[in-house]
């Protein structure tokens, strides 16, 4: 794959709009949230869903192809056509404004064909790896979890207290109650699978072994907080809208900035329900520390807890994770306590507001110039210093002809230049091998003066799905004229 | 081959069966299931799943009362690293047959020093022993003693 098919697989609308799409308002959203201190964790984790729906957007408005057509062009030669020669006929095609003054005609083949498109291939796989996970998550998801951590669930008459705890606060919450159970892991953590009357709070035997009983009912009501918000939802979309632009690393973090926001969320609501920040605060540093000092968890385990668990309490701090950092959660439960800014300074909005204005335009002038770059890369700035007409173009069993006329430069001297720019496939029929020219019938016979004559040819474009076409460009550089197999 | 060592039980229930006469109902079914278990070491989650196929039992009474009999050395443990997670897997510290004659070893020992003659004329009655054999018991009884003075 050389240059030219790679930049035909990325410039494919569906691929880099989505890409800009989502890098754009990544960077947006990101700049109105940090000027935005007022915004609650529940907005903030919502607006950050919108750089990774974006992309859903580009997809469903350019559909992703499999096939698709690839154009590549090819420098034939320039020419620069003298006033003085005046008007020519470039029967049978007429497609080019007879020159008004020197111009400079550039020969461009321009062939097409259809290849498999690599850039659609990876947006399907991300279309389907998305829809995949959405329905695997919400059908089965608490099954393979259950087998995969060997969740074992509790008896009514286990741990009865943290039950019945457990069933007071759905009451106040006005959820279903949800099961109990444990799981054998000794490193302290705690998190709910399943969504609805499935729905299970997970302790593992860790975590019961280090905190005392007030401390655990925080944990619970943290993990009930993210029931009462549908956090297993939540999730799932949000992991499956990342998927969609898997090839895309801004999905990743647009999608961890989100799920910190949820547990931000569900620190806040499960304090306030318990009613002591305190608690949640020890519980939440004391598991900290104790997984400070114990082996970190399994490939297996991280996996599942990101893909299959809504939100363990805690994570191991990493760069891509879905849970804040400890002093940041810390930070947010002590702050529940203090009145939360109301207002937001007008400075902070105008710098939003410009900031936000300047990456949005910087965003479209750097689509539009990758679509010129798409267009234009190939565009012939060589012009030869050699004066010859495009007589005529025409195709039969060999190929494309392009019939070149000549008055004072010799061929041979004109095409020493040109064949160092041509593609492998051209052959030049020099003036010698008349019989190879395939003059148009309704060729202008008038110019008989004209003192040399001789044609390209480009074999192997006569084909019924190959249909020559000449079509020319004509701009402050000259004429462009395009042959397109 | 799992050297001999003194199990740790401090009664004897004269009318338990089996293992039962020195552990409890679910600390003896526990053993049994840990010497009868292919796997070993084994985890509480396994010991439990073993355990409810024939009575439905909690978890976390299968989780203490493995607890207790690691408290009582009779179960040694560790923690390993596996796809659950990190847990405790457990496994005994005698084979049964081992254990079975320690803990006889230990009653008879308890028994002999408390009760030392009645013990020897006791065994004497119930295995009707001759007088070669019942001097030699005798002499070895006294040499018990001796060791433990």
């Amino acid at each position: 794959m050389n240059f030219e098919d790679v930049l035909v697989q990325v410039f494919q609308p569906y691929f880099y709009y989505s890409i800009i799409a989502l890098a754009i308002s990544f960077v947006c959203i990101k700049i109105v949230v940090t000027c935005c201190p007022f915004m609650g964790s529940k907005a903030k984790s919502l607006i950050y869903l919108t750089p990774i729906v974006a992309p859903l957007f580009v997809m469903f408005s350019f559909p992703p192809k499999i096939v698709i057509q690839a154009v590549s062009y090819r420098l034939i030669g320039s020419f620069s056509i003298p006033v003085s020669q005046g008007p020519m006929s470039f029967s049978p095609f007429h497609l080019i404004q007879p020159p008004l003054s020197q111009t400079i005609v550039t020969l461009v083949a321009l062939s097409t064909s259809h290849i498999l498109s690599v850039t659609g291939i990876i947006c399907l796989t991300g279309l389907a790896l998305g829809g995949i996970y959405a329905v695997t998550t919400i059908v089965m998801g608490d099954w393979i979890a259950s087998r995969l951590l060997h969740v074992i669930n509790l008896d009514s008459n286990e741990y009865e207290w943290l039950q019945t705890e457990i069933a007071s606060i759905s009451k106040k919450l006005s959820i279903s109650t949800p099961k109990v159970a444990l799981v054998e892991d000794l490193r302290p953590n705690a998190f709910t699978m399943g969504h609805g009357r499935q729905t299970k709070l997970v302790f593992t035997i860790g975590l019961l072994n280090i905190l005392d009983k007030e401390e655990i009912l925080a944990v619970a009501s943290h993990e009930l907080a993210h029931v009462k918000n549908h956090d297993f939802f939540f999730k799932t979309l949000s992991n499956a809208l990342a998927a969609v632009s898997f090839f895309n690393p801004l999905a990743y973090f647009a999608l961890f900035n989100s799920q910190r926001e949820r547990e931000m969320l569900a620190d806040e609501n499960g304090a306030k329900l318990i009613q002591k920040p305190d608690s949640l605060a020890k519980a939440l540093t004391k598991i900290t520390k104790a997984l400070q000092n114990l082996p970190g968890e399994g490939r297996l385990i991280r996996v599942t807890s990101n893909l299959l668990i809504t939100s363990p309490i805690i994570h191991r701090p990493q760069i891509l994770s879905g849970h804040p950092k400890i002093n940041l959660r810390l930070k947010n439960i002590n702050q529940l306590t203090m009145p939360k800014p109301k207002r937001l300074k007008p400075s902070k909005l105008i710098v939003a507001v410009m900031l936000t204005c300047i990456i949005i335009v910087a965003g479209v002038t750097t689509t539009y110039a990758l679509v010129n770059l798409q267009s234009g890369y190939v565009t012939p700035k060589i012009a030869l210093a050699t004066s010859a007409y495009v007589k005529g173009v025409s195709t039969d069993s060999i190929g494309t002809h392009i019939i070149l006329i000549s008055s004072n430069v010799p061929f041979n001297q004109m095409f020493g230049q040109i064949s160092s720019l041509q593609n492998q496939k051209l052959q030049i029929i020099s003036p010698s091998n008349p019989a190879l020219l395939n003059e148009p019938s309704n060729f202008n016979q008038n110019q008989a003066d004209i003192p040399l004559q001789t044609s390209i040819v480009i074999p192997g474009t006569n084909q019924s799905s190959q249909i020559a076409i000449i079509y020319a460009l004509q701009n402050e550089n000259g004429t462009t004229l395009i042959i397109k197999y | 081959m799992i050297e001999e060592k003194k199990p740790g039980f401090s009664q004897y229930n004269i009318e338990g069966k089996a293992l039962e006469a020195f552990l409890g109902p679910l600390e003896s079914n526990i053993m049994e299931a840990i010497w009868g278990s292919k796997k070993t070491p084994t985890t509480v989650r396994e010991i439990h799943a073993a355990l409810n196929k024939t009575k439905k039992i909690a978890y976390t009474t299968v989780m203490s009362t493995m607890d207790r009999l690691f408290e009582k050395d009779l179960l040694d443990r560790k923690i390993e690293k596996g796809r659950g997670g990190l847990y405790y897997v457990y496994w005994p510290k005698l084979e049964k047959r081992n254990f079975q004659k320690s803990a006889v070893r230990q009653v008879l020992a308890s028994l002999i020093g408390n009760f030392g003659e009645a013990v020897t004329s006791c065994l004497v009655e119930e295995t009707n022993m001759g007088e070669e054999e019942r001097k030699a018991l005798q002499e070895q009884l006294s040499k018990i003693k001796r060791n433990k003075k």
